[in-house]
């Protein structure tokens, strides 16, 4: 039976039988797992209350099949203290995770990229929006689907005050100013430099990388986003 | 195997059941046409009768066999205190614990995206006409203290902001009787955090 062990952070877990827990795991040498807790939700058991998202833990784990045996899972420090707003803007960080990274497949990069959001969102120093977008350029990236932001489709530099229609699988185009969907090469600038001193910036780039995100989505909807519009829902009335 | 499709059907019925995998649902079928087929009838007609008497209650959500539950109806409960919860089980286990006086919410289920649980499914719409009832002058988000349970809570306060009502969320720390020897890192944290003066 094949063992290994890596840092990970649970991404989301559910009740198996009567006393074991299943858990979608991010570690940082195998990428996306899933493993089986056994026993996970009884009294005595060593993995009460650690199987919880939004901890760094060191997980160990025996098997060779889609779902792995859980057999360590010790925290590496104290939980990211998410809260309020930034809980669910870890759900949706979450999801994406689940959604669009293979089982198995390693992202090193994307896994340090992880743990830096996630204490981005638990110190809320810098605005929620600007590290989603952070995060979802570095995804796009780690799928082998990079956005290039500095030239367009022609190869020309992107300049700041140009206007350009950004496609998926061509990239920046040129257009007029008044051309529906166009966004503006400074936004196209900050994304790349992930500097947004210019609040509508991050007003077009988000409306840019959701386009990004549905077309890698192919369709399939993300629950965290319809949560967060149910809720600024409630609070408007 | 023709003969056989019935007790196929059966199986994957049982199988539906939360816990219950293909090999219990295989030997609860077993077991129910071989040595209990008295029990099998019992659990049809119970079954039957709570399909069509259960429903939920008008006011709590709670399950109910009459359009407003016990407790909704019971003169001596406080109707300005309001407890939500996100279960009929955590309902009763408040009530086991027999010390609290006031009114229930229950939501049935929690917030859960990675389950395609949303707010929706949820019993936010009745919440929401109870509260706008304006009897509950204070509210305590009682959902468990997972981060489903935490989100909920979120998303409950966005709803009673600015109704001036009290909102208020269940302390976290040492159980009775916990010896600190035994505690995990987690709830050591919380009581010491949530710790109060003498």
């Amino acid at each position: 039976m094949a063992r290994a062990s890596s840092t990970g952070v649970i991404l989301h877990s559910y009740s198996y039988r009567e006393t074991s827990l299943v858990a979608e795991v991010f570690t940082l040498s195998h990428g996306r797992l899933s493993v089986i807790a056994k026993g996970a939700k009884r009294p005595r058991s060593a993995f009460r209350g650690m199987l919880r998202p939004f901890w760094l833990l060191d997980l160990a784990w025996s098997g060779r099949s889609d779902l792995v045996t859980l057999t360590r899972a010790d925290p590496l420090g104290p939980r990211f203290g998410v809260e309020g707003e930034g809980l669910l803007c870890g759900f949706y960080v979450n999801e994406l995770i689940v959604r669009l990274l293979h089982r198995f497949d390693p992202h090193e990069a994307l896994f340090q990229r992880y743990v830096n959001t996630l204490e981005e969102l638990a110190a809320g120093q810098a605005p929620r929006e600007a590290v989603l977008r952070g995060f979802e350029k570095h995804l796009l990236r780690e799928l082998g689907y990079a956005l290039v932001l500095d030239r367009d489709e022609s190869g020309q530099s992107i300049r700041a005050g140009e206007h350009y229609r950004y496609l998926a699988d061509r990239g920046a185009i040129a257009v007029d100013a008044s051309a529906a969907g166009s966004i503006r090469g400074a936004s196209l600038l900050a994304l790349e430099q992930e500097d947004w001193q210019d609040p509508a910036c991050l007003q077009e780039v988000k409306s840019l990388m959701r386009r990004m995100i549905d077309v890698r989505l192919e369709g399939r909807p993300l629950q965290s986003r319809r949560l967060v519009r149910q809720i600024r829902q409630l609070a408007s009335g | 195997m023709a003969d056989q499709r019935t007790i196929e059907a059966l199986r994957r019925a049982l199988s539906r059941l939360p816990g219950v995998g293909p090999r219990s649902a295989q030997r609860m079928a077993f077991h129910l046409l071989e040595r209990d087929r008295e029990g099998a009838r019992l659990i049809i007609d119970t079954l039957e009768r709570a399909l069509s008497d259960v429903g939920h209650c008008s006011r709590c959500n709670n399950f109910s066999e009459s359009e407003v539950c016990e407790i909704c109806s019971s003169a001596r409960r406080d109707a300005g205190l309001l407890c939500v919860v996100e279960s009929p089980a955590d309902l009763e286990a408040m009530e086991k614990a027999g010390f609290y006086q006031g009114m229930y919410f229950v939501l049935m289920g929690r917030i859960s995206p990675l389950d395609g649980v949303s707010l929706d499914e949820l019993g936010v719409a009745q919440l929401r006409i109870l509260l706008d009832s304006g009897v509950v002058q204070e509210v305590i988000l009682a959902t468990n203290l997972t981060v489903e349970g935490e989100a909920t809570a979120h998303a409950l306060t966005e709803l009673l902001r600015g109704r001036g009502i009290t909102v208020s969320r269940l302390a976290q720390g040492v159980p009775a009787g916990g010896e600190l020897e035994y505690l995990d890192g987690v709830t050591l944290e919380h009581a010491l955090s949530g710790r109060h003066e003498l």
